[in-house]
C-alpha cells in the first residue's frame, strides 16, 4: 500500500473536477485528480454544447497528475482509500474536493433491468467505446432538448432511431421520426426487444435509452460524516456546505463541487469547482490575492449558475428530467425496484405494510439495497417510494446505512497491499 | 410487565412472557432492522463447559423455534475451529478432551477428517476442534419473529419510540418514550445501552464495556464452506460474512484511511489463509459494529432489584443464547425461579457499581451504536 500526499485532491473528473484541478494545478499547488471511469469529463459528455468547455478544461490541467479508472472506496478524515490498477492507495490531501457529480438513475418501469435498456450515460458510454454499430439497432431514444444529440449520433452511427419526445427537438434531422409518450414497457427474451409507450403502441428496438433524473452523488460525504441535507431546489440529498464550498463536518479542508453540490448546469459546475478549489488554496495559504480572487471566483459562480427550471420539486432529482415524467411516475407492483438483487415492488409493499418504513428495514426484509450497486440504483426510486407509500416529505425519510467499502473490493487486491508491504518491511 | 430492547434477547424474553400469558410491552428507541445482512452464528464453542452446555441447550431449542414462530434463516452447519499450527492442535485437542469428558459434543478432528468435511478449507490446516450444534441464523428476522408471536399471544410493541425514561412511581416504574407514557410493575431490561439509562435513572447495575469490530460482507459466491469456521460462514443467499474472532479497533475517529485498509487486509488475510477458494470474492460492505456488553463479556442474566430483571446476552450471543434467556426471565417472573446452570451468568459476579459512578462504561444517550442482537 502506497500513502500519497498533496495539496489538493479532487474526487471526479465532471467539469467541477476539471476545472478545480486546474485552478490548483496554475497556483502552484500538487494536486491529484482521481476518476472512477477511464475517461474524463463526467457527464458533460452528455451535453453536446459542452464540449468546448471540456476541452479548454482539460487543456487547463496542463501537468496536473490524473488517475483514470481510480474509484474511491473508503474516506477518514481528509484521506482516501482507493483502487488502482486492482491495488489499493491511500491518498491524503491537505485540501479534499468533492466533484463526485449526479449520476443517472433510471425510474423503475417494467423492463427496465433488460440489458438493452440504457440511461443516456451508458449509452454515450457505449458509442464512444465503439460498442455501438448499426447491427446494435433499432433504437428507441427517450430524452428531450438538448440531450436528444444522442439520437442524432446514433442515427449517424448507422442504427434506425425513433426518438420519444414532446416535441422534435433542435438539430435532430428530419429522418429520425419524433413521437410523444413515455416508455411504459419494456418486453424482450433475454434482451429487449420493443418498448411499449403509454399510448399502447409497442415499437421494436434492441436499444432502449431513458432520459433518467440524476441525484447528487454524496456517499463520500457522508462517509467523512458531513451531515447531508434534504434541499428539492439542489436535487435531493447534498451535503451542507458554506458560500465557499466548505463543507460542514467534523473534517475541515472538505470541499464539495458541481453536481454533488447541487450545481447544475455544466458551466456553473466549472466554476464552483474554481471557487472550491480558490477556497481551498486560501486555506493552504497558496493564493496570491485571496480576497480578490475568492470575491471573483464568486461571482463568476454567480453569474453562471442560473436557478433550477423545475424549482421547489418534492423529487429528489437533479437537471433535465421535468417534473410531470417524474411526478407520473407510477411504478406497477410487478417492477423490479432494486435490480441486483430482484425485489419487486409488491415485496416493498409487503414489507412496508408489516411496518419497514425505512431504507434499512426494507434492506432487511426483503434484501432490497443489498446488492453490488450498495443502493445507487434502488435508493432514489426507493426513498421516493416511501416518501409517497408514508405521504411525507422525500427529506423526511432517513437515508439507507452505509459502509465502506463504496465499490465492491476484491479481496486479492487487499492481499496484493499486505505483500506490498510486507516486501518494503524487509 | 414492559421489557427494554427489540433485540434478539429483549424479543425472547417477550416471546416466552407472552407464552406464559404475561403479556409484555416492548420498547425500544429503534426496531430490530439491522443494516447489516449478516447471519449470525449460533457458536457455542466459545467459553467454558457450563457457557456451552447453556448453548447447546439454546441450540437444541431453533428447530422447535423456528417451527413455531417462522423462518429466521436458521441452519444447523456444524462449526469447525480450524488449528493451522501443532501447537493450535495441541491445545484444540486439549479442549476438545475436555469438553468430552464433560459430556458436551465437542470432539477433535484429525487433519484428514477435517478436509474431508471441510473441503474448502487450506491443506496447511492441523486439524479443528468440531461441534455439530454450530449453525448460523437471521437476528434481524429472528428478533421480528419473536415480537410477532408475542403481539399473537397479547403483548404489544413500542419501537422507533424516540428516547426512553424511566423513573420508580407507586411500586412500579413509570417509562416515558418520545411518544408515550407506559406504566409497568416489573421491568425486564434487555439492552445494554437501555441499561446504562436505567442504571443512570433509577440506581446500580453491572459494569460494561464497548467494543467495535469490523465485518466484512462478500458477494454471493457459489456454495464454498459448510461449517462455520472460525467466524467465517456463508449465508444461505451465498454471501461470505467474514467475521474475525479477533476484535479489531479502528480507533473512533481515524483520521487516516489507512486504518480501515489494515482492518480490512487482516480480514482478508485471515479469511484467505483458512479458505484460499475466497481469495476471487469481492467485498461489498464492511460495517464497523459498535457493541456493548456486560464487563467480562458474558452473558448477565438476574435480578437487579425485586421488580427489575435484566437479560444481557453480551454483542456476539444474543442468539446462541436468546431461547435460554427468555426463558429463564420468564420462569423467573412467572414462578420465582431460575433454571439449573444459569447462576454462572448472575450479576453477582460483579463488583455491582452505584449509579453516577460510570456504570454504563461510556455509554451515551446517542442511538448511533449499532444493537448488539443485531451484531454478527
Amino acid at each position: 500500500m502506497n500513502a500519497i500526499e498533496r495539496h489538493v485532491v479532487v474526487v471526479g473528473a465532471g467539469p467541477a473536477g476539471l476545472a478545480a484541478t486546474g485552478e490548483a494545478q496554475a497556483a502552484g499547488a500538487r494536486v491529484l485528480l482521481l476518476e472512477e471511469r477511464p475517461v474524463l469529463g463526467g457527464r458533460a459528455v452528455l451535453v453536446p454544447g459542452a464540449r468546448g468547455l471540456t476541452e479548454g478544461l482539460m487543456r487547463s490541467l496542463g501537468s496536473a497528475e490524473v488517475w483514470r479508472s481510480t474509484p474511491v472506496w473508503g474516506i477518514a478524515g481528509r484521506s482516501l482509500a482507493v483502487l488502482r490498477a486492482q491495488r489499493i492507495d491511500t491518498v491524503t490531501g491537505a485540501a479534499v474536493i468533492l466533484a463526485t457529480g449526479a449520476p443517472e438513475v433510471m425510474m423503475p418501469f417494467p423492463g427496465w433491468t433488460l440489458p438493452g435498456v440504457l440511461t443516456l450515460e451508458a449509452a454515450w458510454d457505449a458509442v464512444r467505446a465503439g460498442r455501438v454499430t448499426a447491427e446494435s439497432g433499432p433504437a428507441v431514444v427517450v430524452a428531450r432538448g438538448e440531450h436528444a444529440a444522442l439520437a442524432t449520433r446514433l442515427a449517424e452511427r448507422g442504427l434506425a432511431v425513433t426518438l420519444v419526445a414532446p416535441d422534435r427537438p433542435n438539430g435532430v434531422p428530419a429522418a429520425i421520426p419524433v413521437l410523444p409518450g413515455v416508455p411504459a414497457e419494456a418486453r424482450g427474451a433475454g434482451a429487449v426487444e420493443e418498448v411499449l409507450l403509454d399510448d399502447g403502441v409497442a415499437h421494436p428496438c434492441r436499444l432502449l435509452c431513458v432520459e433518467s433524473p440524476r441525484v447528487p452523488a454524496v456517499e463520500l460525504a457522508r462517509l467523512a460524516g458531513c451531515p447531508c441535507v434534504y434541499q428539492p431546489l439542489l436535487g435531493g440529498f447534498v451535503p451542507r456546505y458554506d458560500p465557499t464550498l466548505a463543507v460542514h463536518g467534523p473534517t475541515p479542508g472538505l470541499f464539495v463541487a458541481g453536481d454533488a453540490a447541487g450545481v447544475d448546469t455544466p458551466r456553473a459546475a466549472a466554476e464552483s469547482g474554481r471557487l472550491a478549489a480558490c477556497a481551498a488554496l486560501h486555506m493552504l495559504g497558496l493564493l496570491e490575492e485571496p480576497d480578490a480572487k475568492m470575491a471573483e471566483a464568486r461571482q463568476r459562480l454567480a453569474a453562471a449558475a442560473s436557478p433550477l427550471r423545475h424549482a421547489a420539486r418534492e423529487a429528489l432529482m437533479l437537471g433535465a428530467v421535468p417534473d410531470e415524467v417524474i411526478e407520473a411516475w407510477a411504478p406497477r407492483p410487478d417492477t423490479t425496484v432494486c435490480a441486483c438483487e430482484g425485489v419487486r415492488l409488491d415485496a416493498l409493499r409487503q414489507a412496508a405494510v408489516a411496518g419497514a418504513v425505512t431504507p434499512d428495514a426494507l434492506a432487511a426484509q426483503t434484501r432490497c439495497g443489498l446488492g453490488d450497486c450498495r443502493w445507487r440504483r434502488c435508493g432514489p426510486p426507493v426513498i421516493r417510494w416511501l416518501s409517497e407509500f408514508l405521504q411525507v416529505p422525500a427529506g423526511r425519510v432517513p437515508l439507507p446505512s452505509l459502509w465502506p467499502p463504496l465499490r465492491p473490493l476484491p479481496l486479492a487486491a487487499l492481499l496484493r497491499a499486505d505483500a506490498e508491504t510486507d516486501a518494503g518491511r524487509a | 410487565m414492559a421489557v427494554l430492547g427489540a433485540g434478539c434477547a429483549g424479543a425472547a424474553a417477550a416471546y416466552a412472557l407472552a407464552r406464559r400469558r404475561i403479556a409484555p410491552v416492548v420498547v425500544d428507541t429503534s426496531r430490530p432492522d439491522g443494516a447489516v445482512p449478516a447471519s449470525a452464528a449460533v457458536a457455542v464453542q466459545s467459553g467454558t463447559p457450563a457457557d456451552i452446555r447453556l448453548a447447546v441447550r439454546s441450540a437444541e431449542r431453533f428447530p422447535e423455534l423456528q417451527d413455531a414462530i417462522g423462518g429466521f434463516g436458521y441452519r444447523r452447519t456444524g462449526g469447525l475451529t480450524v488449528a493451522l499450527t501443532d501447537a493450535d492442535a495441541e491445545m484444540g485437542r486439549a479442549r476438545a478432551a475436555q469438553a468430552g469428558a464433560a459430556g458436551l459434543p465437542v470432539a477433535w478432528l484429525s487433519r484428514e477428517e477435517t478436509l474431508r468435511r471441510e473441503p474448502g478449507l487450506t491443506e496447511h490446516t492441523a486439524g479443528a476442534v468440531y461441534c455439530g450444534y454450530d449453525g448460523v441464523a437471521d437476528p434481524g428476522a429472528l428478533a421480528r419473529r419473536l415480537l410477532a408471536a408475542a403481539l399473537g399471544f397479547g403483548g404489544a410493541t413500542h419501537l422507533d419510540c424516540g428516547y426512553i425514561s424511566i423513573a420508580r412511581q407507586n411500586g412500579g416504574f413509570r417509562i416515558r418514550t418520545g411518544r408515550d407514557e407506559i406504566v409497568a410493575r416489573r421491568v425486564v431490561v434487555a439492552s445494554m445501552e437501555l441499561l446504562g439509562m436505567a442504571v443512570r435513572q433509577l440506581g446500580a447495575g453491572p459494569p460494561a464495556r464497548s467494543g467495535r469490530r469490523r465485518v466484512a460482507v462478500t458477494e454471493r459466491i457459489a456454495p464454498l464452506l459448510r461449517h462455520t469456521v472460525n467466524g467465517i460462514r456463508q449465508h444461505p443467499s451465498g454471501e461470505l460474512v467474514l467475521d474475525p474472532p479477533a476484535l479489531v479497533d479502528e480507533g473512533a475517529t481515524a483520521e487516516n484511511a489507512r486504518a480501515l485498509v489494515e482492518a480490512l487486509r487482516r480480514i482478508a488475510a485471515a479469511a484467505v489463509c483458512l479458505v484460499p477458494g475466497v481469495e476471487p470474492a469481492r467485498i461489498i460492505h464492511a460495517p464497523l459494529l459498535v457493541s456493548a456488553e456486560p464487563a467480562d463479556g458474558r452473558p448477565a442474566v438476574g435480578r437487579l432489584e425485586d421488580d427489575l430483571y435484566f437479560a444481557l446476552a453480551g454483542a456476539d450471543r444474543a442468539v446462541t443464547y436468546c431461547p435460554v434467556i427468555g426463558d429463564a426471565i420468564a420462569d423467573a417472573v412467572s414462578r420465582n425461579r431460575w433454571p439449573d446452570g444459569l447462576d454462572i451468568w448472575a450479576p453477582g459476579r460483579f463488583a455491582v457499581v452505584a449509579a453516577g459512578a460510570g456504570t454504563a462504561g461510556g455509554l451515551g444517550p446517542d442511538r448511533g451504536v449499532q444493537d448488539s442482537s443485531q451484531g454478527s
